[in-house]
């Protein structure tokens, strides 16, 4: 196992987000983790990638416990989060937003060749390149942060809401990039959704998550034939 | 490949076929050359006084800048810093007779060291809190100065040590001297912000600024940053500090740790332009005159009115141009160079 969840608890307060879920992730490959509003999915990324940390629970990364260690220490273990809602930096120019992705000695290697791959992924951000990231489209800052999170060259890529806001076309375009990517390097991902089945025709396998626990696992195509789930999450 | 190259490398490539006559490199070189000839126009002791002080705060609010600014990590605590450093190089000077050129080193490294000491407290804030810590902290100092009357002089103040003048000393009879010195001073701020700027860990800061749980998703230790932003920002203005010090010879603990100093130093920033290089030296050209004249003109006639209006100035610039003085600034150099280059061309 790539990456390994034990038993994690995390609390807001008095509120608990996260009752003890646990979720492990092969090399290789691709996990969907939906859910509602309030599930803990969010909250689970920011648990893996240090932004938050848990009451309770382990995390192994590559045989590596990573659980409490700083942000900036688990990006240079290999997990790239891109976090919800276009984080780019936006008085930045597209490619200044690229580099900031790729300072870690490990990428910072190869950072021309990256470039030159999410330039091929992404033909818009090449012709924006010198443009500010903040006069892009939703979609284009979308596509931006995603490829700002794989300048790092991740073993892991953990993406928050891809989907959140954009129109239905560029969603679709989205997914067709994220699956190549996931076709041509085997890139080890986690996508975090609400838009349930676009999220699992692109994954391997998917969590279902209620209220901080883990209510469903397994296949992606069990998991969109369930019947709890399409009742829940796919309106029919 | 053609187009993956990094834009610092682009910008140093038309930098590297430009000539002197490129209006780029030769309207800056322009601009310091005029400059310095302003002791010779102004003639004015009085005038030459406020000049003086123009200079002081806006390379006060490039210092500021760093953390404020490009890490948008806004202070209002800085008198802190200038008041640190105006107090050691004084101090040094009346205890020890050390040099305020020596003296000002020893109080940039001690404002560094409370720096970080702050720093360890205050950035666990974020935005209004972060903010409303540093006044706190600047609290503290101001009585903290004021206690300890044995070392500090208390309340009264300290007044440097007159030395009938001597560039040993950073002593001048006359505003020409400190003119020059502080038009140095702030050159080499210029550049050093400038550079840092453009360094990676400028980018870090911007990154920082403009959107904190991103830039620690990419991996920046945004701690360090933080407080490298708040080091350096904290040794510049205390030496800026002791210019201030030497050159008004008095000082004391309630105007020097004031939030009114704080607020002045941040101003001029926020005024010029936020994360900008020159914002501050625009900012202060505009706001420490008008807080000069609003004082000189209704002082007298209507204490406070002058505030009053100094505070109604100031919003509605922040209203009307938002990302600073230095944005229309800009666009009008930039035409400036597009027609120069232009000129030059059809020669």
């Amino acid at each position: 196992m790539l990456l390994t969840v034990n038993n994690m608890h995390v609390s807001y307060g008095a509120i608990k987000a996260l009752q003890g879920i646990s979720i492990s992730v092969k090399g290789g490959d691709c996990i969907a983790i939906v859910g509602g509003n309030g599930a803990g999915k969010t909250t689970l990324l920011k648990i893996i990638s240090g932004l938050l940390k848990p009451s309770e629970g382990s995390i192994t990364f590559n045989n590596k416990n990573i659980v409490g260690m700083e942000p900036y220490n688990v990006a240079a273990e290999g997990i790239a989060h891109v976090p919800e809602g276009r984080r780019v930096f936006s008085a930045l120019s597209v490619l200044d937003n690229l580099i900031m992705g790729s300072y870690l000695p490990s990428a910072k290697k190869d950072r021309s060749q990256s470039l030159e791959y999410m330039f091929s992924l992404f033909p818009k951000l090449e012709e924006r390149q010198h443009q500010l990231a903040g006069t892009l489209s939703g979609g284009e800052q979308q596509m931006l942060a995603v490829a700002r999170g794989l300048m790092l060259k991740p073993k892991l890529l953990m993406l928050d809401e891809p989907s959140s806001g954009l129109a239905p076309i560029i969603v679709e375009q989205m997914y067709e990039k994220l699956a190549e990517v996931h076709a041509q390097s085997s890139m080890t991902m986690i996508v975090v959704e609400q838009n349930v089945p676009v999220a699992l025709s692109l994954a391997d396998r998917g969590y279902v998550l209620e209220n901080g626990s883990v209510m469903l696992s397994g296949n992606s195509n069990d998991l969109l034939n369930n019947p709890g789930v399409k009742e829940a999450y796919l309106g029919f | 490949m053609k187009n993956v190259k990094t834009s610092r490398q682009e910008i140093k490539n038309t930098a590297g076929n430009a000539m002197i006559l490129n209006p780029r490199n030769y309207l800056p070189i322009l601009g310091l050359a005029l400059a310095l000839l302003v002791p010779l126009i102004v003639t004015n002791s009085y005038y030459l006084g406020l000049i003086n002080l123009v200079i002081l705060f806006g390379a006060a609010g490039i210092a500021w800048n760093i953390v404020g600014g490009y890490a948008r990590q806004v202070s209002l605590g800085h008198s802190i810093f200038f008041g640190i450093g105006a107090y050691t190089t004084t101090l040094l000077q009346i205890k020890f007779n050390i040099s305020p050129w020596i003296g000002m080193f020893f109080g940039g490294v001690f404002a560094v060291l409370i720096g970080i000491l702050m720093g360890m407290s205050v950035f666990r804030m974020k935005g209004h809190y972060f903010a409303v810590f540093t006044i706190a902290y600047s609290y503290v100092m101001m009585l903290l100065f004021q206690k300890f009357r044995g070392l500090t002089g208390g309340a009264e103040g300290l007044s440097v040590p007159f030395n009938d003048g001597s560039l040993a000393m950073f002593q001048f009879s006359s505003k020409v001297p400190y003119y020059y010195i502080f038009l140095l001073a702030l050159v080499l701020i210029i550049l050093l912000v400038q550079r840092l700027g453009k360094s990676r860990i400028g980018y870090y800061w911007t990154a920082i600024g403009q959107d904190e749980q991103a830039a620690m998703a990419i991996g920046i230790n945004i701690a360090m940053a933080k407080h490298l932003a708040l080091g350096i920002s904290a040794f510049l203005t205390a030496i800026l500090g002791s210019f201030y010090a030497q050159y008004v010879y008095f000082i004391e603990p309630f105007s020097m740790f004031s939030t009114h100093m704080s607020v002045e130093i941040a101003l001029v920033a926020i005024v010029g332009g936020l994360g900008t290089v020159m914002g501050p030296v625009v900012g202060a050209i505009v706001v420490k005159p008008i807080a000069e004249l609003t004082n000189m003109f209704l002082g007298n006639v209507l204490p406070g009115a002058n505030y009053a209006l100094y505070g109604l100035i100031l919003i509605v610039a922040i209203i009307v141009i938002p990302n600073g003085l230095i944005v229309p600034i800009n666009r009008l150099y930039q035409k400036l160079i597009n027609r120069l280059e232009r000129s030059s061309d059809r020669n």
